[in-house]
């Protein structure tokens, strides 16, 4: 059975769309309370609280949502901006020279230092964390799918479609992306992961998103910090990172 | 044959290195924000920015720039640091032994890990080695001073005094990294098991010590390297959150503590090193390869 989603599963969409309607429905940033700092897990805060009094409940589910939200979106910019790249270079043997010479050079350097490079350079924001993270990641994509047109080069039903008048739009829609589909989304299941763990290390490090937004490398990083203290502003982001890099890195399923 | 590959194997690496090293010294100015009133801070004067511009060399033109500081670099000086005011050099000297022995440290952990993983074929081993993967190095280091170094008196959470001070830092940078090679070790293994050609050859009375010996480790170890280098690679990125979280002052030290300052030239060159070593690197691994593989020369 094949469904339109590929590896991306059904009922791992499920799981991550409701997540993501409680995130931004129960999340918020926390409003200060120096009176009730690190406290622990109780009926008023469920989580606890954080080194200024902040909800650890809301900042979790916040934190998780944007994780997720902004893994999702990056996850769709690569997976369209390799589809794109591949599929204009495909027809010319120098543009194809050029655009995996290009992927080669760009991969050689390690994913999260070129992000931090990045990020030295440009103010901090949103900004210019998706551009980090957008500039090396399409590459995986753009050869998986350039693997995979040049073995549809030859196809008769491609060329009996063309021959049949059919646009480039529609045979793009209805003929080459449904056969590129199960090997992209597998990639993309993979991606996802990995996309969540740069963002969050990123931000544990202090030049991700702003500090002053939840999120669960910002709470580790201040977590760490009161560790003696108090260990629940560590522990509910390490248990969350855990269970979505869990859900998302599992092997097919 | 080899001696080719190899040849023009080093000459394609020198060539990506060359092209990443003009990538990261123009970098400033291909970005819409003037990286010398960022490096500057908010409160500089005008004066301040003007200064910065002259010793970063934005005040020149690109490719005379690029010449100036390729001079420089060949001549062995990769510029001062801004927030230091000591050679580059120096600093990367200082760091690069500290995270090379990490780094070394971690790998030799994480293939132990591994190969001990693989070869236990139990459910478990399944659900450890997901486990692994899904364990980020931020999430393992804090666990693990939780959980581990808060109920051991003796043990250090910080610095590289004595040996014990090593053993967190490693761990926790080798467990993802043996969470990768044992799912590739598995799947492989398990591929080569059921194949046709060991089950004929165990049939015909070969000891398993021999088949292991001349079958499987050699096929097993190929892709095995693969893996390990992109991993070994890879590492100064690991090594960044590591040593942040332990306080090991090594190159990814340098790296944040450059970052928060924006010292431009030091991160330049941190950066270069470290896709240098991953260049470098891959170059080893694809000679180890077409030694171990025939097929490959």
């Amino acid at each position: 059975m094949m469904h339109r989603l590929g590896s991306l599963s059904k009922k791992k969409a499920m799981i991550a769309a409701s997540f993501l309607m409680l995130g931004w429905l129960f999340g918020g940033d926390g409003s200060v309370d120096l009176t009730n700092r690190l406290a622990n897990p109780q009926l008023r805060h469920v989580f606890g609280t954080d080194e200024i009094g902040r909800d650890l409940f809301a900042r979790f589910w916040l934190g998780g949502a944007r994780s997720l939200t902004l893994g999702f979106f990056l996850t769709g910019l690569h997976l369209f901006l390799g589809v794109v790249l591949s599929v204009t270079v495909q027809p010319s043997l120098a543009l194809r020279r050029g655009l995996l010479g290009f992927a080669d050079w760009l991969a050689s350097i390690p994913s999260t230092l070129l992000a931090l490079l990045l990020i030295a350079f440009t103010k901090p924001g949103y900004g210019s964390l998706i551009f980090a993270l957008a500039l090396g990641g399409w590459i995986p994509y753009a050869r998986i799918s350039l693997t995979q047109l040049d073995a549809l080069r030859g196809d008769l039903s491609l060329l009996q479609t063309t021959l049949q008048g059919a646009s480039a739009m529609h045979r793009f829609r209805y003929h080459l992306l449904p056969r590129l589909w199960p090997l992209l989304s597998a990639q993309a299941a993979v991606g996802l992961g990995a996309v969540i763990l740069v963002e969050g290390g990123l931000s544990f490090l202090g030049v991700g998103l702003p500090p002053d937004r939840a999120s669960w490398g910002v709470m580790l990083a201040s977590g760490r910090a009161f560790l003696l203290v108090s260990p629940w502003g560590l522990l509910w982001p390490a248990l969350g990172l855990l269970m979505v890099l869990l859900l998302a890195t599992r092997k097919s399923a | 044959v080899i001696i080719r590959k190899l040849a023009s194997n080093c000459f394609r690496a020198s060539c990506t290195l060359l092209g990443v090293w003009v990538f990261v010294q123009s970098l400033p100015r291909l970005l819409p924000e003037d990286p010398a009133r960022i490096a500057a801070g908010e409160w500089a004067t005008d004066a301040e920015v003007q200064a910065l511009r002259q010793v970063l060399r934005l005040d020149q033109p690109w490719f005379r720039a690029l010449r100036i500081s390729g001079l420089e670099w060949l001549r062995g000086g990769f510029g001062q640091s801004l927030r230091y005011r000591k050679p580059v050099s120096e600093l990367l000297r200082q760091g690069f032994p500290i995270s090379f022995k990490l780094a070394c440290f971690a790998m030799l952990l994480a293939a132990l890990l591994a190969w001990s993983l693989a070869l236990w074929r139990g459910r478990s081993s399944r659900a450890l080695q997901a486990l692994a993967i899904a364990s980020p190095v931020y999430v393992l280091g804090p666990l693990m001073l939780w959980g581990i170094a808060q109920h051991i008196p003796g043990l250090p959470v910080s610095g590289i005094q004595g040996w014990a001070a090593w053993i967190l830092p490693t761990i926790a940078l080798a467990v993802p990294l043996a969470g990768h090679q044992a799912r590739l070790l598995t799947t492989q293994l398990e591929s080569l098991r059921d194949s046709y050609g060991l089950r004929w050859s165990r049939g015909s009375g070969v000891p398993l010590t021999v088949a292991w010996r001349r079958w499987l480790l050699p096929a097993v170890s190929g892709p095995w390297l693969t893996v390990l280098g992109l991993q070994l690679g890879g590492l100064l990125g690991g090594a960044v959150l590591v040593e942040s979280i332990f306080s090991i002052p090594g190159l990814g030290q340098i790296l944040v503590g450059a970052l928060n300052t924006r010292d431009l030239p030091l991160v330049q060159a941190t950066v270069f090193l470290g896709a240098a070593l991953y260049v470098f690197t891959q170059l080893i691994v694809e000679y180890l390869q077409a030694v171990l593989d025939p097929r490959l020369r």
